[in-house]
C-alpha cells in the first residue's frame, strides 16, 4: 500500500495539486485523500504491486510529501 | 507577485525588485532537505527493503542533482528575468513552474526539519531559527501563488 503521512508543514492546497499530478487524479479525488491525511494523520493512496508503490513513493517523495509504502494486512 | 499573463506554453510574473531578491535568495538555499531524509517503509518487514531504500535514496540524490543543475541553468538565463519599469518580469514554462513548486517545497520542508519539525507554530525566534524560519514562510508564500497562477480562474 502506499500511504501518505499527514504532517504540520505541507499546505493542504500543495498536497492536493501532487496528488492530481502524481495519480492523474480529477480534483474531486485528490481533495477526498488530502483532507483524509488531514484529519485522519494517513491515507492509503494505492495498492499496487512492490514495483509501482516503489515507483509512486519516489514520485511523492520528490514533492517532499511524507509517504511511504506498507504491507497491506 | 502577481501573474500578468498565463497561455499554456508560458506563465508570466511581475515581481517588485525586492520580491526578486526574496526569490532569488530563497532558490539559493536548495537543497534543504537532508539527504536519505525519508524511509521508504515506516513498519519495514517489506521483501528486499534494504535494496529498495538504497535504490530510493539513489534516485532522490540524482533527482537533487539534476535539479541543482537546472536551478543554475534557471539563474543564469538572461531570458528569464527582464526588468521593466517597476520591477521584473519572470516567465516561466509550465515544466518549469511544476519544478519550481517542487524545489520551492523542499526548501520549505527541510526549514521546517532545521527547525527541529515543530508541530506547532514557533515562538522565540534567535538568530539561529529566524533564518529557516523566514524561509519556510516566504518558500510558502511563493508555492501558493504559483499554485493559483496553475490553478487559473476558478
Amino acid at each position: 500500500m502506499v500511504i501518505c503521512w499527514n504532517d504540520p508543514v505541507n499546505y493542504m492546497e500543495y498536497v492536493t495539486h501532487v496528488f492530481q499530478v502524481v495519480f492523474g487524479w480529477a480534483r474531486q479525488k485528490a481533495e477526498f485523500h488530502m483532507l483524509q491525511v488531514h484529519e485522519q494523520g494517513q491515507s492509503v493512496l494505492a495498492r499496487e504491486s512492490m514495483e509501482k508503490a516503489e515507483h509512486y513513493v519516489h514520485q511523492l517523495q520528490k514533492y517532499s510529501l511524507h509517504a511511504t509504502m506498507e504491507r497491506d494486512e | 507577485m502577481n501573474l500578468i499573463r498565463s497561455t499554456k506554453q508560458q506563465f508570466q510574473f511581475r515581481l517588485g525588485r525586492r520580491e526578486k531578491q526574496v526569490l532569488l535568495s530563497l532558490l539559493k538555499r536548495y537543497p534543504c532537505l537532508p539527504a536519505a531524509h525519508q524511509p521508504l517503509s515506516k513498519s519495514g518487514g517489506l521483501p528486499g527493503q534494504e535494496a529498495g531504500q538504497g535504490l530510493l535514496d539513489e534516485a532522490l540524490a540524482e533527482q537533487r542533482q539534476d535539479n541543482r543543475r537546472r536551478l543554475q541553468a534557471l539563474l543564469a538565463d538572461p531570458g528569464r528575468f527582464q526588468e521593466q519599469e517597476t520591477g521584473w518580469r519572470l516567465s516561466l514554462s509550465p515544466g518549469d513552474l511544476e519544478w519550481l513548486l517542487q524545489v520551492l517545497n523542499d526548501i520549505r520542508v527541510g526549514s521546517w526539519v532545521l527547525l527541529g519539525s515543530p508541530e506547532k507554530r514557533l515562538v522565540g525566534l534567535d538568530e539561529k531559527t529566524a533564518p529557516h524560519y523566514w524561509a519556510m514562510e516566504m518558500s510558502g508564500q511563493f508555492q501558493m501563488q504559483f499554485l493559483e497562477a496553475m490553478q487559473g480562474p476558478n
